[in-house]
């Protein structure tokens, strides 16, 4: 599916204010992979939010294929996070009450998917984690728990991931694991991919390149 | 869908519920202190109120329109004696009948049809009922603290064993006081104390779990739960909680109270936890939500 940001801005009410994205335009074509860069604070990851729904713009319009996803209702909206997209986030952010699995199977089963464990293995699997199905996030290392994280994002079959600096807290071979699981899964599944990274091993592979500065596109 | 993430909650906490079972403790210790001391104060007053001679003859239950108080002394196992008030609105069935606690029916060697002696006129026992913590006890527990206050009220007037007296409500101080104690005796008044501290531990928790576990939230709702589906996550983890607490309070209520020489917990102290704990998580959750509301996803992730 196609994601496309029209003229987006986002001012935070901090003191005098700041705008922490400033009229960006993009269109990610469905099944691209694209890597949106640029120095801290220039906007990355408020442009993830936004496309993910996490938050809402101040201005202008986000689209999933045909849908204008940034006026949607909260309940829309979290069946959309539930159903369309995966996400990937620095901090791992996984459930510590649950094993890998279960974190696996959360969104499966929420969504009241048949079989859920029996596809929380199989996704864990393909991350090369089935050994470790039944063990806690803190019994885990870091790149395994982001492993486990790209198994949860891509569970329900979304047709958009988005990774918010997936490699910022792994050493660079955890690292490298984590980006060759993104693009596989991409190439084989066609998920329509937006990473946003500063990782040199990222930038330095083929694809598309976003660079962002100051909230603007370079 | 939601339950089982709930369980594990409470499961997960246990350690904190430890530690609010540790503060229930403590502030039982402290309300049965204070009980001690409000009792004492009690008799000392109930000591002072001069003694006051009794209708006589007295009048059968259901003369008094079911609003009678029977009153009796009865030695218990200490070997001391008790006051005991008829429960309002369970006067006698009908004429010539009277009802009394089972206890104290126990206590007497008495069955259902076995003929009674109440103020010197012979009626028949036709029906028992439970009196745990109900409006019999009130007035027991005037008198548990200040048993002198049977001999002081009934003074010169002792019914003969076995025999009960039947006031008349509204004449004399007597049934006055009676009256009062039925509907707000001092340890009415530290049970809802209690409750109430209890209720507040119970909305802190509430509050506390939420806030901590901020960051969980956004994760839960990155990942597609609505706003509903968190809150009503948090309020049965809240929910189990309280129900365990509740639980553990029950039975040690029923280990300790009677070596503390305090009732035994009955249904009605049940229900009452319920709607306490209920109450106090409606209300702790009515802000949470709102500010669960007025957050973004990012903003709980941050």
């Amino acid at each position: 599916m196609s994601l496309r940001a029209v003229d987006l801005t986002k001012i935070y009410l901090v003191g005098q204010g700041v705008k922490a994205l400033d009229q960006v335009s993009v269109d990610f074509p469905p099944g691209s992979f694209t890597v949106v860069t640029g120095p801290s604070g220039c906007g990355k990851s408020t442009l993830l939010s936004i496309l993910g729904g996490l938050e809402r713009p101040t201005y202008g319009e986000v689209w999933m294929g045909e849908r204008r996803v940034d006026r949607l209702g909260e309940g829309e909206l979290a069946r959309l996070r539930l159903g369309s997209i995966g996400f990937v986030f620095q901090a791992f952010h996984l459930l510590a009450d649950l094993t890998a699995a279960e974190n696996v199977a959360m969104p499966l089963r929420l969504a009241r998917r048949p079989a859920a464990r029996e596809r929380a293995l199989e996704l864990l699997e393909q991350v090369g984690l089935g050994q470790r199905a039944d063990h806690y996030p803190h019994q885990l290392s870091g790149g395994e728990q982001q492993r486990v994280a790209v198994a949860r994002a891509l569970a329900n079959r979304p047709a958009v991931v988005l990774a918010d600096e997936p490699t910022g807290n792994l050493d660079s071979r955890s690292g490298t694991d984590v980006i060759a699981l993104l693009r596989r899964f991409n190439r084989e599944q066609g998920q329509t991919t937006v990473v946003a990274s500063h990782d040199p091993v990222l930038l330095a592979e083929p694809g598309r390149v976003l660079r962002l500065r100051d909230g603007r596109v370079e | 869908m939601i339950l089982p993430y709930a369980l594990r909650g409470v499961r997960k906490h246990a350690g904190v519920f430890a530690l609010l079972a540790g503060t229930v403790a403590v502030s039982v210790a402290l309300a049965a202190l204070l009980l001690g001391a409000v009792s004492s104060a009690t008799a000392a007053f109930v000591a002072r109120v001069p003694p006051v001679p009794l209708p006589a003859p007295a009048v059968a239950f259901y003369a008094t329109g079911g609003a009678g108080y029977a009153a009796q002394r009865m030695p218990t196992s200490l070997g001391q004696q008790l006051v005991v008030a008829g429960l309002p609105g369970t006067a006698g069935p009908g004429p010539g009948q009277v009802s009394a606690p089972t206890w104290l029916v126990q206590a007497a060697n008495l069955r259902v049809g076995d003929p009674v002696v109440v103020g010197g006129r012979a009626f028949r026992l036709a029906a028992t009922y439970t009196a745990s913590w109900d409006h019999a006890l009130p007035v027991l527990s005037v008198g548990r603290g200040s048993l002198p206050l049977a001999g002081k009220l009934y003074a010169g007037v002792d019914p003969p064993p076995g025999a009960a007296w039947v006031l008349r409500p509204g004449t004399g101080t007597a049934a006055a006081r009676a009256d009062l104690g039925s509907v707000y005796s001092p340890v009415d008044l530290v049970v809802a104390g209690v409750a109430v501290l209890g209720g507040l531990g119970v909305a802190d928790t509430f509050l506390l779990s939420l806030l901590r576990r901020r960051r969980q939230l956004g994760i839960a709702r990155a990942l597609g739960w609505e706003t509903g589906q968190v809150a009503a996550w948090l309020l049965l983890e809240a929910a189990g909680m309280a129900a365990l607490g509740i639980v553990v309070g029950a039975l040690l209520a029923e280990a300790v109270a009677p070596a503390a020489g305090l009732p035994r917990p009955g249904p009605a102290d049940l229900l009452v936890a319920l709607l306490v704990v209920s109450a106090a998580l409606a209300l702790a959750a009515r802000r949470p939500a709102a500010w669960l509301r007025a957050r973004t996803v990012s903003d709980l992730l941050r």
